[in-house]
């Protein structure tokens, strides 16, 4: 198929989004051309904005446009328990819940060596960096139940383990029941070999 | 537990096949590469939701096409009838439907179906490498146990996980500090393989041995030993076994941080066959080896029957031609009249008159399969 080289571009861009195959980025790109000038500068105005306006909070590596994000900077969070996820989008999920009211904190990924991923890349250190200060009685580990996101849990609860005594900050893993993704099929094993892989932590 | 119908869509070089095998022995026969093989493949993935010829989901998809389905419905002595449903895609999660019922978890399929499958590759497992009589232990125990299944799946991703952190500690040097949590996993999933499969070996073991036997007409006795490279001992607990296992891991820390590999752990596991002493993996005549082989895969059939309560369906993929007429009369000795058989040959020449008497034969040409 042959199209004007801007059409083209659009076409190339919008491909290498995720989850858009050819047909639905040549559909995308022809409901843009179809746009009023008006819409399509605010979606390339909106595209620039969130590069230039987003970065990550100070604090929890939450998004944010300022330097702390709003969650951090809300008054009625409790800030003696902090919730550790692997990405924002985990934090949507869970504030969607309405059941949570502490702090947050994003790891911005898991362990996964295959991936060149290790702890320094993690907001691991600043974890620790914020429970030094005192103010926190409680973490809640809330990273996937797959491999990389257990593993990642693990690490974290023996890392704190070590500096931290159990009468000082009570740590917790939230897992079982969820449902685990990936190439696990068989869900409803997992709690012998959670209950295993727990043992000495909880 | 008999098979009274199968249905293949799009699955391997069949379009659109359905199938009504007779209650007892059905001869698959054909000439190479028209889809013999195929058919009993099907039978074997709708037992374990996986193909034993191949880990990719994808190879099993005619190709061309997106997405395949087998289907297969079952007689069971003391239980009602059966549908099982198995629907692979190429973009898709795989679909298993129980009585038309979706079941989002794929172990609800494993121990509906079970199924024995011999194939000539079975022939030389004990010949073969380590790695094939390991297959052999993971394929097994996969169809008794959906928490074996589990932590075979778990253990694999954690295993390439944790070579690949080794791999980059011995190249690259850094902190060996996650290696504690990677330790958790493998014995978590570990020491579960490890309990299963001395279990299995142990049972497996005691009804081989009769088995060889007649087979030799009492002229030679198997032994068979499940070779754990983590030790096991009787009666152990899982959590037991995972408690040794991590002390073997600390204890080898410097030689798998020197190598940039796992060194300990069911992936090194093997099974030794004896005969009268002698180890026949590596001493064994041919005779011995098939004679082992042939006694592995019909004490297999008599485990099944024991932890199941009826005998299993027995697939006999292209095995006939390979054994002398002592051999293939004492398989249909264990087998005909008991468990309904699927054997594929290349012409019906293998088969004894009293079986051909009792048996359907299915002509299969070009991806279509012809009642005779
Ligand atoms: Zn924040």
């Amino acid at each position: 198929m042959h199209y004007a080289k801007p059409l083209a571009r659009l076409v190339g861009e919008l491909e290498k989004l995720p989850g858009v195959g050819p047909k639905s980025a040549q559909r995308l790109a022809f409901h843009i051309l179809r746009a009023s000038e008006e819409e399509a500068r605010m979606l390339s105005d909106s595209i620039i904005d969130v590069k230039t306006s987003i970065s990550m909070c100070k604090i929890c590596f939450n998004f944010t446009d300022q330097e702390t994000c709003d969650i951090c900077r809300d008054p009625k969070r409790d800030r003696s328990i902090i919730c550790v996820v692997a990405e924002p989008r985990d934090l949507v999920a869970m504030e969607k819940t309405n059941e949570y009211h502490g702090l947050y904190h994003v790891l911005q990924g898991v362990i996964s060596p295959m991936e060149g991923v290790g702890p320094d890349q993690l907001k691991i250190r600043e974890l620790v960096g914020r429970l030094a200060q005192g103010e926190v009685r409680e973490i809640i580990l809330a990273t996937n139940p797959t491999i990389e996101g257990d593993t990642t849990a693990l690490y974290i609860s023996r890392e704190l383990r070590r500096d931290l005594p159990e009468a000082e900050i009570k740590i917790s893993r939230i897992a079982h029941g969820m449902p685990v993704g990936g190439d696990l099929d068989y869900a409803d094993q997992a709690t012998l070999i959670q209950a295993m892989q727990w043992r000495r932590e909880m | 537990m008999r098979i009274t119908d199968v249905h293949l869509v799009n699955f391997r070089n069949y379009t659109d096949q359905r199938v009504k095998p007779g209650p007892s022995m059905n001869i698959v026969v054909g000439s190479n590469a028209q889809g013999k093989s195929n058919l009993l493949e099907a039978i074997y993935t709708l037992t374990t939701t996986k193909s034993h010829r191949t880990n990719r989901d994808t190879d099993l998809i005619r190709v061309g096409e997106d997405s395949a389905r087998i289907a297969c419905s079952i007689v069971r002595e003391k239980q009602n009838d059966t549908e099982l449903e198995i629907i692979l895609s190429r973009t898709e999660k795989k679909i298993v439907k129980i009585n038309r019922a979706r079941h989002p978890k794929i172990a609800d399929m494993i121990g509906q179906l079970n199924s024995v499958i011999f194939s000539s590759e079975d022939l030389s497992m004990i010949k073969g490498d380590p790695s094939e009589r390991r297959r052999f232990l993971n394929l097994e125990i996969s169809q008794l146990s959906g928490q074996y299944a589990y932590a075979l799946g778990g253990y694999r991703r954690v295993l390439e996980q944790r070579n690949a952190l080794l791999k980059t500690l011995k190249l690259n040097g850094g902190s060996a500090n996650t290696l504690p949590a990677w330790d958790e996993q493998l014995t978590a999933f570990g020491s579960i393989m490890l309990k299963w499969r001395w279990d299995f070996v142990n049972r497996l073991r005691s009804l081989a041995a009769p088995i060889y036997h007649q087979l030799t007409d009492g002229s030679e006795a198997l032994d068979l030993r499940y070779e754990p490279n983590v030790p096991v001992r009787e009666n152990e607990t899982v959590e037991e076994i995972a408690a040794r296992f991590r002390e073997a891991l600390v204890d080898a820390r410097a030689r798998e941080l020197a190598r940039g590999v796992t060194v300990k752990g069911p992936q090194r596991d093997d099974i030794s066959f004896t005969v009268d002493g002698l180890d026949v993996r590596y001493y064994g005549s041919q005779g011995q080896q098939r004679s082992a082989a042939l006694a592995l895969k019909l004490a297999e059939i008599r485990l099944l029957e024991d932890m199941v309560g009826e005998p299993p369906v027995v697939l006999l993929d292209d095995v006939m031609a390979e054994l002398d007429e002592e051999r293939r009369s004492h398989v249909f000795d264990l087998t005909f009249g008991k468990c309904q058989t699927f054997a594929s040959a290349t012409g019906p020449d293998h088969f004894p008159p009293d079986v051909m008497a009792g048996a359907v034969v299915f002509r299969v040409l070009k991806g279509e399969v012809l009642r005779q």
